[in-house]
């Protein structure tokens, strides 16, 4: 009697589980599909939707290095480094993002929030202001300058393990520093530097040209293959520290690992485009939402930042009356929805 | 010392602190401890609150190195072993553990699963296998696809209980389960962990508060006493008006559970309400 019942027990928890497993898997397929396509074709749009419209086999005929009179360098040389880095960018921003916000547990652990992204901006405006410096050595800077800032904040918040609550609140202090040491340099730099500085303060795609791509390219790649290797590591230090121990996480050492991965990825991603207000910030949230709360969801997290930069790329330049640049019009959109997610935020946890 | 009887079968697993010494920074907490766990027995570590009884689970399971000294698994120092081995023997349900927002019981109860995991994740049969055992004997499997935040505490406790038993370990680590829950889910949660026992062999260990809950589900209780042990030894060999007195610094009675002849506390009746109404 006692075996009879118990294996009918465990076939409906094996049914359970397996429907579970299947259910969360499908969402998340979905999710990817549907993010892939919104990518893709806000990509194209992109692309072929400026001062003059190209018609879509002008656009793809250029893509694939066909010669296409009066197409061929407005889309190839252009459009299209343009449209790359800010979709690499946008990838960026979204995964080094969700990996802070899945791993620390809080949304607002996002590294936008916590600092990073001032300590990035620092060491650029130090770099473009005060040394002159731009390309390579420029995003060595700027990755040196959120690495650093990582570091003190992981360090000054450090206790045993790493804490939350005080690394959100010890970043949040740190980033005004941060800022007002930018403004400092800012205000002593010549008058063509400081607009320079200050439009790629904004987060603006509008120099971007084809000498960015190979190494934000390289840079991607080389972080986030790590990090997706990861993914089930960062899932289960989502049960907090003792429980990922338990279960047989390093936790310092992947915690560790992660920051830098993250880090790399952020500010490999700000050097070529500055900080894209929000993107890192917003992505995590939205593709949980997309994905569901089964795993970390990295890729969802990439392709939302992407998206969510096409889009305001698209936006920025045929919605004013002037061109914009493109973090002008993230923020625009990323300022009420960070209110709306906090407000709900607070109704269902403390913020921090 | 009293020798508290083994359960040993074959696979049996030892884990064994060794003199060891635990500090945090500069504050230590435990000066000199050595404790054999009974294998296949239930034990509990009771004391004061900040006596060290959390700290001593945390170094047992590996989450605190000792300062001096070792905890050894298998003769081994358990801080050399490659920390996903120890995983598949040892397992510890923490104080309070964090439930992702949203994630199904059955996904949760998955997670156990990690330490048997390939770099690419993927979930076998076996995986599948011990995932709906646990679910099963915990009482979950009607409830494997609803969403971890929507049921109540009591269940929520055994989904984390049936986490650690997806685990297989063979030594099960728990820090105070019962608390915050009802008495029915204590009960019920007890009840759980002496059921594992008796089935599987599992080596339990515990922090508990209620000293009546230790006289009843145990086989061994440790007393601690500003890190030191103070007391050690069967239910009915530690639970004592003196050692109540010792450890809690509170005056008790002890009786004799006319049920199962085990001790049973009851504070001192000038701890009551009665004394000021009477006059």
């Amino acid at each position: 009697m006692a075996t009879a019942s118990s294996i009918s027990a465990a076939s409906a928890a094996l049914t359970g589980l397996r429907r579970t497993r299947a259910r969360a898997a499908r969402r998340r397929a979905i999710a990817l599909i549907v993010l892939v396509a919104l990518t893709a074709a806000l990509f194209v749009i992109d692309l072929a939707y400026g001062r003059k419209f190209y018609a879509l086999d002008d656009v793809a005929r250029v893509v694939m290095g066909q010669d296409v009179p009066g197409a061929t360098f407005i889309i190839g040389e252009l459009r299209l480094p343009r449209v790359i880095v800010g979709t690499l960018c946008g990838l960026a921003f979204g995964m080094a993002g969700v990996c802070f916000q899945q791993m620390l547990r809080n949304t607002m652990a996002s590294p936008d929030i916590i600092g990073i992204t001032s300590g990035a901006n620092l060491a650029a405006v130090v770099g473009i202001i005060l040394l002159k410096w731009s390309g390579l050595p420029l995003s060595a800077l700027a990755m040196a300058g959120g690495l650093i800032t990582a570091l003190v904040t992981s360090g000054l918040s450090w206790k045993g393990t790493i804490a939350p609550s005080r690394l959100i609140l010890m970043g949040i202090g740190l980033s005004a520093a941060l800022n007002a040491a930018t403004s400092w340099v800012l205000i002593r730099g010549d008058q063509w530097d400081i607009q320079a500085a200050s439009r790629w303060l904004t987060g603006s795609l509008a120099s971007s040209d084809w000498t960015d791509v190979p190494q934000l390219a390289a840079i991607l790649i080389v972080t986030a293959v790590p990090l997706m290797l990861l993914v089930g590591q960062i899932d289960v230090l989502r049960l907090g520290d003792p429980m990922a121990r338990s279960l047989g996480v390093r936790t310092n050492a992947v915690q560790t690992a992660v920051i830098v991965l993250a880090v790399l990825l952020l500010s490999s991603a700000t050097a070529a485009s500055g900080p894209i207000a929000f993107v890192a910030f917003l992505s995590g949230p939205i593709a949980s939402w997309a994905a569901g709360p089964s795993k970390p969801p990295l890729a969802a997290s990439g392709l939302v930042g992407a998206s969510i930069v096409l889009l305001s790329d698209i936006v920025a330049q045929h919605i004013p009356p002037t061109q914009l640049p493109v973090g002008v019009v993230t923020s625009v959109i990323g300022g009420p929805v960070l209110i709306i997610l906090l407000i709900r935020l607070s109704r269902k946890q403390t913020l921090i | 010392m009293t020798q508290i009887s083994t359960a040993v079968s074959p696979t049996a697993h030892s884990l064994w602190a060794d003199h060891i010494r635990l500090a945090y920074e500069h504050r230590t907490v435990i000066e000199d401890l050595s404790l054999d766990i009974p294998q296949g027995r239930i034990g509990a570590i009771i004391g004061a609150n900040g006596c060290g009884k959390s700290t001593l689970l945390k170094a047992l399971a590996r989450l605190l190195r000792p300062a001096s000294g070792s905890v050894l698994l298998d003769g081994k120092a358990i801080n050399t072993m490659p920390t996903k081995q120890v995983a598949r023997i040892l397992g510890l349900l923490p104080q309070s553990p964090i439930a992702p927002e949203g994630i199904t019981i059955a996904d949760l109860v998955a997670r156990g699963r990690h330490p048997y995991q390939k770099l690419t994740g993927s979930f076998t049969e076996a995986d599948e296998l011990a995932v709906a055992h646990a679910l099963e004997v915990t009482g979950l499997a009607d409830l494997a696809e609803r969403p971890i935040d929507e049921v109540s505490g009591g269940q929520r406790q055994r989904a984390w209980i049936a986490l650690a038993l997806a685990q297989q370990t063979d030594i099960l680590l728990l820090d105070e389960p019962t608390t915050y829950l009802d008495i029915a889910y204590q009960i019920e949660v007890l009840d759980l962990l002496s059921e594992l026992n008796a089935r599987e062999g599992t080596t339990i260990v515990m922090v508990l508060h209620d000293l009546n809950q230790a006289a009843r589900y145990t086989d061994w209780i440790l007393a601690l006493k500003d890190g030191e042990q103070a007391y050690y030894g069967t239910p009915a060999e530690v639970i004592s008006e003196r050692m109540v007195a010792d450890v809690f610094n509170t005056e008790a009675r002890i009786v004799t559970d006319p049920d199962t002849g085990l001790p049973f506390m009851i504070p001192d009746a000038r701890h009551s309400l009665a004394r000021h109404r009477s006059a």
